[in-house]
């Protein structure tokens, strides 16, 4: 076009104004509002955002896009297309990190005959005091055992955790943790870093070798020295291959020497004084790279953990003054058996107060601290996912700084897992996990509004608001039950009386027998409680299912050993 | 002729029995006076069993150590200072055969030769136990693998430091041995369904396992020699061998212990009841180049004492158990007596958590059935010292010794007596006048 008049040089001017506005708006942001990968443009007004690497700000914005934070500060533009999350009076942290659980697991299926104790009843003279080659389980990944549709995972994420390092549990070469986000449809999307280490166990097996404690330790040594032969075998093999006889593939010793080289770190779980001094004295034998997960009696050795100068992943599970090293001296047992439930709050608190005891066993993470050493929390042997930050607020309360509770349960572990450069604080550059709450997360009073995890949001309060629904079902009768866990199948008969949405009643089987508490039922979704001698400690599990038609079924928590499912028939059916 | 006694002489005898029966038992509560580094015992007598008892005699401690023993000691400046004034002082009592202050189970029974397991690694010091026996004067004890297996696991000999952390209890130069067990114990662990589950269930199956256990070390020993002597250029090496070197064999634990025997640097503590069982493990020992350190409980070793001497095996025995199962039919009381005469070393063990409390009271039961009564102080004292290579540092009250003590209010013998006090390396570690508030005590001494 030649003509040129003033009206149409202005009306080119303002399509091409238009044609570069909508190219620098609208093409880039289509082409990512489209790919949807990582969700979508979030723009955080916070009271107040607590970094943790970069100080405290007050109302400021984060910015997030694909998933990670684009910005985050006091003047941010926000873009167009970004949704804006008006947390004005709220408090935004990065989204916690539990530095060892069991979450999102699924249990292998039992194969037949694979049963190790099968083995040995079918062979009498198999009595050699050999440790299966089934035992050591050094291979095994949590990333190939992820199960993104745990239902635990929505309760975790209530209590402002996104991200977990998640361990396979039972056996004493347990296998090779992963840290995943809390959020995705399948195990690929979740994994953060896998793997992450080695964990190193002490459980006894029954009826199979090793089963005392003694048999267990020097399983581990033989165990690190097959894998030090294995490794020199291959080595030489390598150098020459001419003349030898080629040396067995083994994938559970070839996973073993990473470890011995010192490149996958170890982590040894130990919570008493005498467990953690044996994990050092092992992984001194060995030269291991290794961190003590547990340490819930840390203070009782922290000198000798001063001097092993590497980090330590802490539990909050605290252990009762009778369970603690040494509480054997003390002749007195403390406490009221049976009180009425409303005053228990109050003699609880009193208790504590006066209790020296367990004074000390809160002060744990403070007395570490202050002896220099890095701590990570972890929730490891909690029953309910809230205990985590309860408990660190205890720990607050006695003499942990807050600041540090913090780090140990963000950039400490970040730090530590060596993803420091991804999560941990709320940085630019940094995977878009944050926790959103009414307050300081260390107050009782605080609730978590809403979670972001990979920068998609999930909505938590929805789910802890569902009320108790009126029972749908009615479960009073007898019926049959199998609990299937990884180290066999226990059946049992169950009796249980239901009033209104409570439940009650007996729980035989060949662990023992057990009254039924804390039963309640809620539209068709059962829970109760069952207290049972595990390794020869009465522990309570909690049973939570739901109720079929015909069918009730569920899982079962078993702490360190994992998560096992029941089924029963619905009682007072055929 | 009736006697008549004048109601003065029996207001004056009346009044002589009550005040007499008020002051002999009250020698008031035995207690630390004085303030100082040193420690005195003054006043007691000192049963030192290698040098004969002290009447009135004293022991002067000094960072845990006896540096002085006998009767008139000048009892310096600035010391503490215990009166024991009609109080008897014995060495602190060695048990030589128990299980406690071990967790996570004492028999790896899953297997039948499992010398590679090792109570070091299991000990605990938080059991309760460690308290009641130094209520019974017992100071130091050898733990060790149960009797289920043939071949258990190794022993660690500690000393009871009730409060110290773990690693202060062992005694790192003491007697390192394997439990071995002949009998009814190994073989009927394996009646339980399935039958036979494990091998063996008869005696000629653990004499089996014994000799089948040590040709394996012996095979695993060889190969590692043929490594050592490649190495060294002694023997030629193989042909595919000479680019890279030898290989050495993979380090088996198991047979690394057996091997250990065969070498001489473990010894054997073999538990077993019946003669014959017994001379044929010595036979076996003598046969394949090991020897059996010490036989416990050796109920019938009466019956082949002198090839005991022979051998060179000391008897740790009960004092005067019998018939509780078949293979303890034949035992009779007389046992450490007849075995004491003809030159078997004898110590007296409880081989439970109960007798510990009182093991002096089972030595002394076998001076009924012929035992001098030195000779029943060293089943308890001297004895297991030397069963357990500790003899230069206790068993006996002497210069140079540690300060290891159990004071009692009486004659350690007789059946009225207590323990009122018992020493570790010149710490107290029980005192009955505090033994109900023992929290107080062990609160001060734990951490």
């Amino acid at each position: 076009m030649t003509f040129k008049s003033p009206v149409g040089f202005q009306k080119r001017m303002l399509k091409g104004a238009v044609v570069l506005w909508m190219l620098v708006f609208f093409v880039p942001c289509h082409g990512v509002v489209g790919s949807g990968e990582f969700g979508n443009v979030y723009a955080i007004k916070a009271g107040k955002i607590i970094t943790v690497t970069g100080g405290i700000i007050e109302n400021g914005t984060i910015l997030v896009r694909d998933g990670i934070i684009q910005a985050v500060g006091q003047n941010i533009i926000i873009p167009p297309d970004a949704e804006v999350v008006a947390a004005d009076t709220m408090w935004v942290y990065p989204g916690m990190i539990d530095a060892h659980t069991s979450l999102a697991l699924k249990l292998p299926k039992k194969k037949e005959g694979d049963d190790a104790q099968e083995q040995q009843k079918q062979t009498p003279a198999s009595s050699e005091g050999k440790a299966s080659p089934e035992l050591l389980k050094s291979d095994r990944c949590a990333a190939d055992l992820l199960n993104p549709k745990d239902a635990k995972i929505a309760k975790v994420c209530q209590a402002g955790v996104t991200t977990v390092l998640t361990v396979p549990t039972s056996g004493i070469f347990i296998g090779q943790s992963a840290l995943i986000n809390l959020f995705g449809d399948t195990a690929e999307e979740m994994i953060l870093k896998s793997p992450v280490a080695m964990h190193l166990g002490y459980q006894r097996q029954t009826g199979v070798y090793p089963s005392t404690l003694f048999g267990v330790i020097v399983y581990q040594r033989q165990t690190f020295l097959d894998a030090q032969h294995h490794q020199l075998l291959w080595d030489r093999y390598e150098k020459q291959r001419a003349g030898w006889h080629r040396p067995l593939p083994d994938k559970s010793l070839d996973a073993l020497i990473p470890v011995l080289k010192g490149n996958l770190p170890i982590i040894i779980s130990a919570n008493k004084e005498n467990e953690m001094k044996r994990a050092v004295r092992l992984a001194e034998e060995f030269g291991l790279n290794y961190m003590i997960s547990g340490a819930t009696e840390g203070w009782r050795v922290v000198d000798l953990l001063k001097a092993q100068k590497k980090p330590l992943l802490v539990s909050l599970n605290f252990p009762k003054p009778k369970d603690v090293t040494g509480y054997t001296f003390k002749l007195k047992v403390k406490g009221p058996e049976k009180e009425k439930p409303d005053e228990k709050k109050a003699e609880a608190k009193k208790e504590e107060e006066e209790n020296p005891e367990k004074k000390e066993i809160y002060a744990n993470a403070s007395v570490l601290h202050r002896a220099g050493i890095m701590l990570a929390f972890t929730s490891q042997g909690l029953k309910k996912p809230d205990e985590f930050l309860k408990n660190a607020a205890k720990a607050v309360e006695h003499g942990l700084p807050k600041e540090e509770a913090l780090k140990a349960m963000t950039i400490n572990p970040a730090t530590i897992f060596g993803v420091a450069d991804q999560v941990g604080s709320i940085e630019e550059g940094k995977i878009a996990n944050l926790v959103i709450t009414t307050g300081d997360m260390f107050d009782e009073k605080t609730k978590v509004k809403l979670v972001f995890i990979d920068g998609h949001k999930v909505d938590v309060e929805e789910a802890k608001k569902k009320p108790d629904e009126e029972p749908a079902v009615d479960v009073t009768g007898t019926c049959d039950m199998m609990v299937t866990t990884e180290m066999g199948d226990i059946s049992a008969t169950v009796t249980l009386i239901q009033t209104g949405s409570e439940v009650t009643g007996t729980f035989k089987s060949e662990m023992g027998t057990s009254g039924i508490t804390d039963g309640t039922i809620s539209g068709s979704d059962i829970e109760f409680s069952v207290t049972l001698p595990i390794m020869d400690q009465p522990r309570e599990l909690v049973f939570i299912g739901t109720v079929e038609e015909d069918t009730m079924e569920g899982s079962l928590d078993l702490g360190a050993m994992g998560t096992a499912e029941w089924k029963a028939n619905r009682p007072g059916w055929e | 002729m009736m006697l008549i006694v004048r109601w003065r002489t029996r207001l004056i005898s009346g009044l002589t029995v009550m005040v007499l029966m008020i002051v002999i038992p009250l020698h008031g509560q035995l207690k630390v006076e004085g303030e100082g580094d040193a420690l005195l015992i003054k006043n007691a007598t000192v049963m030192t069993v290698t040098q004969g008892t002290i009447e009135n005699g004293s022991i002067l401690i000094r960072d845990g150590k006896i540096v002085a023993v006998g009767s008139g000691i000048a009892e310096p400046d600035g010391i503490r200072v215990i009166d024991a004034r009609g109080r008897y002082v014995i060495p602190g009592i060695i048990d030589s055969h128990s299980h406690m202050c071990s967790e996570g189970g004492i028999n790896e029974m899953t297997g039948t030769v499992t010398p590679e397991v090792n109570v070091e690694d299991i000990l605990r010091h938080d059991d309760i136990g460690m308290q009641r026996a130094l209520a019974g004067g017992v100071t130091a004890l050898n733990t060790l693998h149960g009797s289920a297996n043939v071949i258990g696991g190794r022993n660690a000999v500690i000393k009871l430091k009730f409060g110290k952390p773990v690693e202060e209890l062992m005694i790192p130069s003491a007697m390192s041995g394997i439990k071995f067990a002949l009998g009814e114990n190994p073989k009927r662990s394996n009646y339980s369904d399935p039958r036979g589950s494990r091998f063996p269930i008869s005696r000629m199956g653990v004499m089996h396992k014994v000799r089948e256990a040590f040709t394996q070390a012996k095979e695993y020993m060889r190969a590692w020699d043929e490594y050592e002597l490649k190495k060294q250029g002694k023997i030629e090496q193989a042909r595919w061998e000479k680019k890279l070197g030898p290989i050495p064999p993979k380090r088996d634990l198991r047979l690394e212990a057996l091997a250990d025997i065969l070498r001489g640097k473990l010894t054997i503590i073999c538990h077993g009841y019946r003669a014959d069982e017994m001379l044929a493990l010595m036979e076996l020992g003598d046969e394949m180049g090991f020897k059996v350190g010490s036989y416990e409980h050796c109920l019938e070793g009466y019956k082949i004492a002198d090839e005991m001497v022979e051998h060179g095996v000391i008897a740790s025995i009960f004092a005067d158990m019998w018939a509780y199962k078949m293979e303890a039919f034949d035992a009779i009381p007389y046992n450490a007596a007849l075995l004491t005469e003809h030159g078997v070393v004898v110590t007296v063990n409880s081989d439970s958590n109960e007798r510990i409390r009182r093991l002096y009271q089972e030595a002394a039961r076998t001076i009924k059935y012929g035992m001098s009564e030195e000779d029943a102080l060293k089943t308890i004292t001297l004895n297991p010292a030397k069963m357990l290579y500790i003899d230069d540092r206790v068993g006996s009250i002497e210069v140079g010794k540690d300060a290891d003590l159990a004071i009692f209010n009486g004659h350690p013998f007789s059946v009225y007596s207590k323990v009122e006090m018992t020493l570790i390396e010149g710490e107290i570690y029980f005192d009955l006048s505090t033994a109900k508030t023992v929290e107080k005590t062990l609160l001060k001494s734990a951490n």
